[in-house]
């Protein structure tokens, strides 16, 4: 083996160690930092946007495929999904609903809410569109009298959010 | 009120709120670094001898082996029994709290040489002041820890262990069963809630009185339903009855969170427990009550949810 | 050279069989197979045994990690992971690694120390049975749906009738105590098996270290597993027929276990890390050429640690509530088994600095094996903290400090161990290249999955959580410590396969392959059933370094003892224990089924306790009761000489206190003493933790104690006359003392009874315990008579020859034995006729 080739070959294997013990220190930091102030993500996800900025010149353009016309008659105005999934979990929807990622939520008091985008009636009585499901979730007594699910204190923004996370179910 | 529940380091040993859990951290974090530095240096005796450095020696083993982990141990013991002095030493109690250990939830009594003020699940202590906590079970083996505030301790049937805290700051801190006590062991936790000593005492006068009464029509039904559906056999509600095989629901709708600390007190949380406690917490001796019609379940849970 | 002497009337071999030297140690073909009692194929059968549960466990450990990566998770119900948790470490802790390095011992440890097989391949063979069926009852309880879910401790009152019914925790209670048989009994084997039978020469000072770990852990299993199959005896009678010995309302405690558990356990831990260790200073040197720095030290730190660990049991009961004091105590004795620990760790980092070592896989897990167990060890300095264990006792930091010192110190050595051994078992070497993945694959797993748990445990995390609430801190922790499990598994998924292949594509491995210095590399792998034509005298720690000529040769040209075969008998040489100087020729049985049938009498019995159908029980009893009086009715060997060769004329089977049935006799005593102290722990812990108990404790009868007193000497005595007799050869005498010593010890259980009669077990746990005692020295007493009647019958039926006085020279040490356990009791019963002695 020629010189050269021995200081590559050690080159590489300090390199290599170093990345690698860059990769623990990075895994430990995101391990052992509070989730809302993770300085790894952060960090992540400012790189990937500059990169994903630097190099959207150089992509093809995309083209407008047919509007899906399901997704868009379910979209609800104003309703952040990710809001309303925490909203979910903080008003204890999953003590009697199953609810795909909501931790802990795998109820069957009530119906799986997994599909629920696909049911032609809420609870059997109001026309499943975005307008009705919020409603129903700010206060489901006043539209059917006998249900056990009980009013929670539902705002109407707060229900836009929820209904807005519960019709991203079932999506392929 | 906020419940500890998915709050970061509401359990954690180095998020100090008591007097044991601040002493034990020095310990921890002294011994931790001594024990990382130790173990490099053993790493970097490796790799000498790896490269044949010095040769095998008597003296390596004789040192090494003998001389230095008989003074670091006894520098160690040292500063352990001080450390253990100062955090399990004789404190002359402000107050006496009794928590009796259940499968799988917290019997609580304040006072119970005098007034005997019951509650469950929560532990409320005042800040800065030394409380005898007595440790008891009335079926398995529980452990009794609040590592923000202090050290475990085993609660074992046939005995009475006594635990002394002293709270350092106010908050809510989240403490767990950590001695494994069968099927729901994970999912019997508590909150512990420390407030400032002025108001420790009208604290327990107001846990001591009746229930609330029932103000709205549903809530009078609630209440009904209470009396009527088999609730008020284990459950004890000041006023009510009188029961002790469940958890005291007297101040229920005052606790952050449901079911030993395990959800977040809510009107969802509770109408879900209600109708299938078996699914929220399995191996729990209440049974599920989904025979209740629909209002009369929206009635209870309003009820108990009025119970602050 | 063959010595060709007239055979005597009895001969091991069967009629017609093969009666060379070759034909007689053969392993017999096909199905007869598992009659076999050779250490060699005894010993492998435990390895793979234990390897099997150890995949198992390992299996159901990636369940546990599974549930766990992420918060609230549901892949398993809380049940499911209850029995899951509770079996990996059931698994794990008693039928892997005990049994597997126990598995080692009797494999490597004849052909170490220069013995044709262990000095009892008979109860080899039936320990093997016991563990198999022992095994297979604990995991059948999956199929029944009764996974005992408890978790390894078995904590009371959780696994009382009360709160766990069903048969699950008996399930666990009766396999596990029946596989412990198996390992007290190899226990016992590999007493004599080092004590008795070594190379002529081969003095205490000259023995592989690897025998004195074996040697020293031995003794621990001896005295460490009793107090465990007394808690289990009695909380499985506290489960059957209401016996309250943890009974806190009948003055019983709970705590009771958990100190009978703990003083097995701790214990254990260091009967798991002592024979890695040994493996560790045998593969060590070889890597390095240069012998085991520090030998003394090392010996000396091994005995050391094997009695300080009977000393810090109670470091895992520092939350129960113990007085300050003791908790200073013990946590003063937890840190002082660091500096043995330590001793043994510089004088491995010694060995590595006195020679050029080789970085072969073997030496890669001995440097993981290093690192790790010296992590593991400095967390357990800090546990032994009385305050920092209140924090970390019982969280995930105990998880991680537990794996860390089994894992590192018991596991890497051991999967080193498979790449140096296995070319002695299979012929073949295993890959090199496979084997840094395999060590890479496991080491960075398992540093990811474990180095983090402390931090999880230090966040507050409780073991034994079959799901956690989400965001308090632990979430990425668990998630990355269950990545590194799956690590961790692929390196022992490529192990496990490397194995396999090197088994048909490996190259053949040379006459000691690795230029090792121990005996058991003399020949060619694979080495011959027999171990050895002739036994080398052994000048040395490492004979093959430093006597030349033993590898200069061909291996069965080597010159020694013992070569040529004796009245077609298997033989070997017995030893002086210390000075390993030739004393006798060792007579060994030849395959047979008996242990085996006597293992299966007891499969049923305990089986048949299971499922609750008694009438099956005497049936198992009876099949194992026949079973060893087969076993025991053969003729005695003794009482001629024969040529052993290079000059020695050695007696067969020597009537001597250095004897191996009498060692093994004295071994025995050590374990049944044991169980008794483990008793008269009981009763006086109960009596000193709840004196208002005594005191309304109805009084056992004082007469019958006082005769009992009386009797226990007279059983003494009467076996030591009828040794006495024996020996000079007096016939009729012996026979008569005999029978007066079966009668001295049924007289002695009537006593006891009546003594007893006054006090219902079922009123309080004094009471039980009381009950318990006599029952167990009752039993003894009841052993004593069979033997006794037993020996008389062989006597009158002319099946013991003049000179022939070994059962009853060993009836007088088991007499002098059981007599004292009857005085004690009977000094306890009077004590406590009397009012009390706490």
């Amino acid at each position: 083996m020629s010189a050269t080739r021995r200081t590559v070959r050690r080159a590489g294997a300090v390199g290599a160690t170093l990345a690698g013990l860059a990769l623990c220190v990075a895994v430990a930091v995101w391990a052992l930092a509070r989730p809302d102030a993770d300085p790894v993500t952060a960090a992540m996800t400012h790189a990937v946007s500059t990169v994903r900025e630097a190099l959207d010149p150089l992509l093809p353009v995309r083209t407008e495929p047919d509007p899906d016309w399901t997704r868009l008659a379910l979209e609800v105005a104003d309703g952040d999904p990710h809001l309303g999934k925490t909203l979910i979990a903080e008003y204890g929807c999953g003590a009697c609903h199953t609810i795909p990622g909501i931790p802990r939520a795998h109820g069957s008091v009530g119906p799986d809410l997994a599909g629920l985008r696909d049911q032609a009636y809420i609870a059997g009585v109001l026309p499943n569109r975005p307008g009705d499901l919020v409603r129903w979730l700010e206060n489901p007594p006043r539209h059917s009298p006998e249900t056990a699910m009980p009013d929670m204190g539902v705002s109407e923004a707060q229900a836009e959010h929820m209904a807005a996370y519960l019709y991203t179910l079932g999506r392929d | 009120m906020d419940s500890t529940l998915g709050i970061f380091g509401s359990q954690d040993t180095s998020n100090i709120a008591g007097h044991g859990a601040g002493e034990t951290l020095w310990l921890t974090v002294i011994m931790s670094a001594a024990g990382v530095a130790i173990f490099l240096l053993v790493m970097v005796f490796i790799a000498l001898a790896w490269r044949g450095r010095g040769g095998g020696r008597t003296w390596w083993i004789v040192g090494g082996g003998v001389v230095f982990p008989v003074v670091v141990i006894g520098a160690l013991f040292v500063f352990s029994t001080f450390v253990l002095q100062s955090v399990a030493g004789p404190r002359p109690p402000a107050h006496v709290i009794e928590v009796t250990g259940k499968k799988f939830w917290w019997n609580v009594v304040y006072d119970p040489e005098g007034r005997a003020i019951r509650d469950a699940n929560e532990v409320v202590l005042p800040l800065g002041e030394p409380v005898e906590i007595r440790l008891k079970s009335s079926d398995v083996i529980h452990s009794f820890w609040i590592p923000s505030i202090a050290g475990k301790m085993d609660m074992i049937p046939g005995r009475v262990n006594t635990l002394t805290v002293t709270a350092t700051r106010e908050g809510r801190f989240r403490g767990q069963c950590a001695e494994f006590c069968g099927l729901a062991h994970p999912l019997m936790a508590f909150e512990a809630v420390v407030i400032p000593p002025e108001e420790y005492e009208a604290f327990l006068a107001d846990l001591e009185g009746d229930a609330r009464d029932a103000v709205t029509p549903q809530e009078r039904r609630g209440k009904e339903v209470f009396e009527t559906s088999g609730c008020i056999a284990c459950h004890r509600v000041a006023g009510i009855s009188d029961a002790r095989i469940g958890p005291d629901l007297t101040r229920l709708g005052q606790r952050a969170a449901l079911g030993a600390g395990m959800w977040e007190m809510n009107t969802g949380n509770l109408a879900g427990w209600i109708a299938d406690v078996g699914d929220m917490k399995p191996g729990a001796e209440m049974p599920s009550y989904n025979q209740l019609s629909g209002p009369d379940l929206r009635a209870l849970v309003a009820w108990l949810e009025s119970l602050t | 050279m063959s010595v060709t002497d007239t055979p005597t009337a009895y001969s091991g071999a069967r009629k017609g069989e093969d009666k060379s030297f070759e034909g007689v140690w053969d392993t017999p073909p096909g199905i007869r197979k598992l009659s076999s009692v050779s250490h060699r194929v005894v010993g492998r059968r435990f390895i793979y045994t234990g390897f099997v549960f150890f995949l198992i466990a390992g299996v159901l450990a990636l369940m546990v990690r599974t549930q766990l990566i992420v918060p609230g998770n549901t892949f398993l119900d809380l049940e499911t992971y209850n029995q899951v948790f509770t079996m990996h470490g059931t698994l794990m802790m008693f039928l892997f690694a005990i049994p597997i390095l126990e598995g080692f011992a009797v494999y490597l440890i004849p052909l170490m120390l220069g013995a044709r097989d262990l000095v009892f391949p008979r109860l080899g063979q039936f320990g093997y049975y016991c563990y198999l069926f022992g095994g297979i009852i604990v995991l059948s309880s999956f199929l029944f749906d009764a996974a005992p879910d408890s978790g390894w401790f078995m904590y009371v009152p959780l696994t009382t009738q009360a709160h766990t019914p069903g048969l699950s925790a008996d399930f666990w209670l009766i396999g596990i105590t029946f596989a412990e048989i198996a390992s007290v009994t190899a226990a016992v084997e590999l007493i004599v098996a080092v004590l008795c039978a070594r190379a002529p020469g081969m003095s205490l000072t000259k023995m592989p270290i690897f025998a004195w770990y074996i040697l020293i852990t031995a003794f621990m299993i001896a005295i460490g597993f009793p107090p465990l199959i007394i808690g289990s005896i009695l909380l499985e009678a506290e489960r059957l027929i209401g016996l309250p010995f943890f009974d806190p309302m009948l003055g019983g405690d709970p705590l009771l276990w958990q100190h009978l558990f703990w003083l097995f356990g701790h214990p254990e831990v260091y009967i798991i890390f002592l024979p890695a260790a040994g493996m560790v200073a045998t593969m060590l040197p070889t890597f390095v050429g240069k012998p085991l720095f520090g030998y003394g030290f090392a010996v000396a730190a091994v005995v050391s640690m094997g009695f300080i660990s009977f000393g810090l049991w109670a470091h895992h009961m520092f939350a129960t509530g113990l007085p300050i004091l003791s908790l200073s105590l013990f946590s003063a004795a937890s840190t002082m088994v660091a500096v043995p620990t330590a001793i043994q760790v510089f004088c491995f980092i010694a060995t590595l600095a006195s020679g050029r070592p080789k970085l072969t896989t073997p030496m890669l897990f001995i440097l993981g094996f290093l690192s790790i167990f010296v992590l593991g060890g400095l967390t357990g300095v800090m546990l032994a903290s009385v305050p920092f264990n209140w924090q970390a006792h019982d969280s995930y930091f105990v998880v991680a400090h537990l794996h860390y010192v089994l894992i590192g110190g018991m596991v890497f050595p051991l999967i080193g161990a498979f790449y140096y051994w296995a070319p002695h078992f299979t012929g073949r070497m295993m890959s090199e290249r496979l084997g840094r993945w395999v060590f890479g694959l496991m080491f960075v797993g398992f540093n990811t999955t474990f180095l983090l748990m402390h931090l999880t445990g230090m966040r507050g995390m409780p073991r034994r959580v079959a799901t956690y609430a989400e965001g308090l801190g632990w979430d990425r922790l668990n998630m990355l410590s269950s990545i590194g499990s799956y690590i961790l598994a692929a390196g022992i998924a490529l192990f496990v396969f490397d194995f396999f292949r090197s088994r048909r594509h490996g190259p053949p491995a040379p006459r000691n392959p690795w230029g090792a210095g121990t005996l058991e590399w003399l020949y060619p792998p694979v080495t011959p059933g027999f171990n050895f034509h002739a036994i080398p005298q052994v000048e040395s720690r490492e004979p093959l370094w430093d006597q030349p000529r033993l590898l200069d040769q061909e291996a069965h040209e080597v010159e020694g003892v013992m070569r040529g075969i004796r009245d077609g008998r298997r033989e070997t040489l017995g030893s002086d224990p210390v000075s390993g100087a030739p004393l006798y020729i060792l007579r060994l049985p030849h395959p047979t089924w008996i242990p085996m049938i006597a293992a299966a009498g007891l499969a049923i019995l305990f089986g048949a306790t299971l499922a609750s159908a008694y009438w099956l029980c005497a049936v198992g009893a009876a099949i194992a009761l026949v079973a060893f009086t087969l076993w025991a009715w053969e003729p005695s060997d003794s009482g001629v000489t024969r040529d052993a060769g290079m000059g020695h004329e050695l007696p067969v089977n020597l009537v001597d206190r250095r004897a191996h049935m009498h060692v093994a006799l004295v071994g025995t005593m050590l374990v049944l003493m044991a169980l008794f102290a483990s008793l008269i722990f009981g009763l006086l812990y109960l009596w000193n933790i709840r004196p208002e108990a005594a005191e309304t404790l109805t009084r056992p009868a004082l007469l019958p104690a006082v005769a009992a007193v009386v009797l226990g000497l007279a059983v003494a005595l009467f076996g030591q006359f009828t040794r006495r007799a024996a020996v000079a050869d007096r016939f009729a005498g012996a026979t008569v003392l005999s029978l007066v010593t079966a009668l001295a010890a049924l007289l002695s259980v009537a006593v006891l009874g009546l003594s007893l009669l006054p006090i219902d077990p079922w009123e309080s746990a004094l009471g039980a315990t009381l009950w318990a005692i006599g029952g167990f020295v009752a039993f003894l007493l009841i052993v004593l008579a069979y033997w006794a009647l037993f020996n008389a019958a062989r006597r009158v039926s002319r099946r013991m020859g003049p000179g022939q006085s070994m059962p009853d020279f060993n009836l007088a040490t088991f007499a002098k034995g059981v007599g004292l356990m009857v005085v004690v009791s009977g000094a306890f019963f009077i004590a406590g006729a009397m009012g009390g002695v706490g």
